[in-house]
């Protein structure tokens, strides 16, 4: 269904259709190459030696017998790397440890055989000489003075903090104020596609095929560490299998050029599924301290959020996460008084860093159950309470007091979910519960932004040739990273030319061809990079307009004669609009919180039941109502959406990557367990359309804000269907058990 | 030690080192990469084939156990100028999203089909609940089977 305030005869022919992947027939044949799959002539493969400790020192390493190994064309270590040291957004990570370990699974050294079976003998024969540290594994014990310092700055990797209004002076005046902590916990991106692929060093230049959201990222690591030009790496990044945070940063890269330029032979190096759940990135486990005022008629007077986030041992993107954190604190909601402090810290655990959501999911739950708490104890529906504080355009944002840009429908969206069957029949189907199961509904609501957020220059580049013969190819950026993003690159891209889908050729995820166009991830690709290839077809249609030719356009002829003046090839660059209207954020505030112009939000009801017996619960339906602006590829929006509530779903109610002392415990799909065909209930979506003025042909990125409201809906439902409130996720039949124990005892 | 299986109606013979799985010699040896290695243990289906007509992960099938059978992969289902009636609802119903599980639902939901070709919604979730699927949240995969064994009935 689709509902919302677009004039239709706006949508154009491509725009507003459903389009499936352009590499379906290929994914669907089992054709499409991966770039775990390619395989080059007189191809060497690498393996990488990783220790077995979370925290320690490194004080041996003998490479000698492994040398000697049959197949073995080298082995590196350490001081084999030029500039050992990696880091987006903080270099604190070495490429190869020559000291300090911080992580089950830390490299020390690179192996290339001719065979992966002889690399695998030649890794394990590498002798590493260990001296074992106490674990940090408590973020509040990590603050702790007396603690081990797992970097030299202290284990505080970052602090942020920020009030608007007087918190304190709201909350004492508030009727009701909610009081709680809130906990959740890790979880693990589970693409399907390991991380890897394939080096080649030749003539002085690298070429990585891997699969990565950052080809220009990579591109940097990788130059950085090899002490190179970035122009002398070249990262082709196209298909991907999967990516959702996972494949933003990681040093698999510098590892094949690495091994690249040290065997002078193609290199290949997979990722066994152990190395990737030890070692790649998770979500964030938060604690988060909410305190909630509400007057007597269920309006907000304050928020308060102070979150502890557990980083991991390296920075990875931890910084940027807790600002979006602090952006969503207060929800999709308006107040006057608000504040936030979050902590990233250093552990021994599992390496926080980027994430579908990105630090929304954990401060969404705190204050959609916190609201949920408060009407309660009000004697009022939350549903209600959520309405009556659903922050609308042009309000100030809840605690930076930014105006929210005016394609927002947030409200909208709640309507359309309290519309919904399955919330207006609630009373009914809770009526029809038999046997052991109870019935309960609920919903949550969510937003974020589009895009990196104000003071970020974030922008994207396209590149656009128009051939001799009239062809249209278009190098767009940011990469396909399994979305299906190319599909509405060429959507846009038909439309603002006037031609058919099918003419369009475009081509992502290689930095020596796509201008750079930064990450796909915040939401962004879309968004930001449709509107740089809007601006690239714009371009042509204005160099051919001078032309005079006669319409229809004779696309060849206009090539041709393109092609006479040198004006064939268009390069155009996008960059997002900031904040408008800042209300009392400074310009230092700007660069500090990077709030946003531009918000997706997105409302779902979730139906649940619940064994009472043994606490399992079962979803049976989850509807989401998306505020998308313009949804330019209906299936995209929709299986973004789909995937995001089953990403939620299983972050609910069953993901839970578990360490012990910084080991991990869940290193397997088969203890860290993922929703399955058998685990779904039945899906919903509601389109809620608006024109965001900014986005190409009026469209917004959602495919973070739709995982978002899952969990706090599913909590919901359990509180109505038990009245106990769920504090801590995941809401597992244990836990679920034992809070309904306690409430009955 | 030599293996002779029958893998996509053809013969083939394979030089198999120690103890390795069918899923790597499809892969490795007969350059047959579209069976996919995604957790190595069976959890993910993202191998799935049909190995004497039953659906198995070929990561845990030895490969030293395929003297004489015969074995169906993702690239057996269907071409792209022929494609099986699974491949082609699910491109209807837009249930490709990164691909890289998709070769593994082919091979079960054509399996699927094959023995029950109108199965209801119990019976596609309960036949493909091996498969992992991090994309799609398994809607529109589904959705595609019950609009297939809709035309079927």
């Amino acid at each position: 269904m689709v509902i919302g305030d677009v004039d239709a005869p706006t949508l154009t022919r491509s725009v507003g259709r459903a389009m499936p992947a352009r590499d379906a027939v290929d994914v669907a044949t089992g054709a499409l190459e991966f770039l775990t799959d390619k395989t080059l002539p007189d191809m060497v493969h690498g393996k990488i030696v990783r220790v077995d400790i979370p925290h320690g020192r490194l004080v041996g390493l003998d490479t000698t017998a492994a040398r000697a190994m049959p197949g073995v064309v080298a082995v590196l270590t350490a001081s084999d790397v030029p500039r050992n040291i990696q880091g987006v957004v903080v270099p604190d990570r070495p490429v190869l440890i020559d000291g300090r370990i911080r992580q089950l699974g830390d490299p020390v050294a690179l192996v290339a055989a001719e065979t992966l079976a002889e690399a695998e003998a030649a890794a394990a024969a590498v002798s590493v000489e260990l001296e074992p540290l106490p674990a940090v594994s408590d973020p509040q014990l990590a603050l702790d003075p007396e603690s081990p310092r797992l970097h030299q700055g202290g284990n505080l990797l970052m602090e942020l903090h920020h009030e608007r209004g007087d918190v304190e002076t709201a909350l004492a005046n508030a009727a009701v104020v909610v009081d709680e902590v809130f906990h959740t916990q890790a979880q693990e991106h589970v693409c399907l596609e390991p991380g890897g692929g394939v080096g080649v060093y030749t003539n002085g230049l690298f070429t990585i095929w891997i699969g990565t959201q950052y080809p220009g990222g990579t591109q940097q690591d990788v130059s950085w560490a090899l002490g190179v030009e970035p122009d002398d790496v070249r990262i082709i990044s196209t298909p991907m299998g999967g990516a959702f945070g996972a494949k933003v940063d990681g040093p698999v890269a510098i590892f094949l050029a690495l091994l690249a330029k040290a065997t002078e032979r193609p290199v290949r190096i997979v990722l066994t599924r152990e190395e990737v759940m030890n070692t790649g990135t998770k979500r964030h486990p938060f604690r988060v301290h909410t305190r909630l005022g509400l007057d007597a008629e269920g309006g907000i007077v304050a928020v308060a959020t102070d979150a502890l986030v557990d980083a991991g041992p390296y920075a990875s993107f931890s910084p940027a996460v807790l600002k979006v954190s602090g952006e969503t604190s207060t929800g999709p909601y308006r107040t006057e008084t608000a504040s936030f402090r979050g902590r990233a810290v250093y552990t021994n655990n599992g390496n926080g860093g980027g994430f579908r959501g990105y630090g929304v999911p954990q401060v969404a739950f705190a204050i959609e159950t916190a609201i949920l708490e408060g009407a309660r104890r009000l004697g009022l529906d939350a549903v209600e309470v959520k309405r009556r504080n659903m922050l609308r355009p042009g309000d100030p944002h809840g605690l930076y007091g930014h105006i929210v840009g005016p394609s927002f429908r947030a409200t909208e969206a709640l309507d359309a979910i309290v519309g919904h069957p399955w919330w207006r029949d609630r009373e009914e189907w809770k009526q029809q519960a038999s046997g052991p199961w109870l019935r309960g509904t609920g919903i949550g609501a969510a937003l974020k932004g589009c895009g990196y957020g104000s003071g970020r220059g974030d922008h994207a580049g396209a590149r656009l040739a128009i051939g001799t013969d009239g062809s249209i190819t278009i190098w767009a950026g940011p990469n396909h990273s399994g979305t299906g993003v190319d599909a509405a690159y060429a959507q846009v891209a038909a439309d603002t030319l006037g031609r058919p889908y099918e003419d369009i050729d475009i081509r992502v995820g290689d930095t020596e061809l796509v201008p750079e166009s930064g990450s796909s991830a915040a939401s962004r690709s879309l968004y930001v990079g449709g509107s740089a290839v809007m601006t690239a077809c714009r371009e042509l249609m204005a160099r051919i307009d001078e032309l005079g030719l006669e319409a229809p356009i004779d696309w060849a002829e206009a090539g041709r004669r393109l092609a006479e003046a040198g004006r064939a090839l268009v390069e155009a660059t996008f960059v997002a609009p900031d904040v408008e209207d800042l209300g009392p954020l400074s310009a230092a505030d700007v660069e500090r919180y990077s709030p946003h112009r531009v918000y997706g939000s997105a409302v779902q009801v979730a139906r649940i039941e619940i064994n009472r017996y043994t606490g399992e619960i079962a979803v049976r339906g989850v509807a989401c109502a998306v505020d998308c602006g313009v949804a330019v590829n209906p299936a995209g929006v929709i299986g973004q959406t789909e995937g995001g509530i089953i990403q939620g779903l299983g972050w609910a109610l069953m993901e839970d990557f578990k360490y012990e002392d910084g080991v991990p415990q869940t290193k397997s799909l088969e203890t860290y367990l993922i929703p399955t065909a058998g685990d779904i209930p039945e899906l919903d979506t509601i389109l809620v359309e608006s024109e965001e003025e900014s986005g190409p042909f009026g469209a917004k990125g959602i495919a973070e804000v739709v995982l978002v409201p899952t969990a706090p809906a599913i909590v919901a439902a359990i509180h109505d269907a038990t009245g106990v409130t769920v504090d801590r996720l995941p809401a597992s039949p244990e836990a679920v058990y034992r809070l309904m124990r306690e409430s009955a005892a | 030690m030599i293996v002779e299986l029958t893998v996509n109606g053809e013969p083939r013979v394979a030089t198999v080192p120690g103890s390795v799985s069918l899923l790597t010699v499809l892969r490795d040896e007969l350059a047959l990469p579209g069976s996919k290695n995604a957790c190595e243990q069976g959890e993910c289906g993202s191998c799935s084939v049909l190995f004497d007509g039953e659906l198995v992960c070929a990561c845990l099938v030895m490969a030293a156990d395929c003297d004489g059978s015969d074995v169906v992969t993702v690239e057996g289902i269907g071409t792209d100028e022929h494609l099986h009636p699974v491949q082609q609802a699910m491109l209807d119903a837009g249930a490709v999203q990164c691909g890289f599980c998709t070769p593994g639902f082919v091979v079960a939901a054509a399996r699927l089909i094959e023995t029950n070709p109108t199965p209801d919604a119990g019976d596609i979730r309960e036949a493909l609940a091996g498969n992992v699927c991090r994309c799609t949240g398994y809607g529109a995969i589904l959705r595609a089977l019950e609009s297939l064994a809709k035309g079927a009935s």
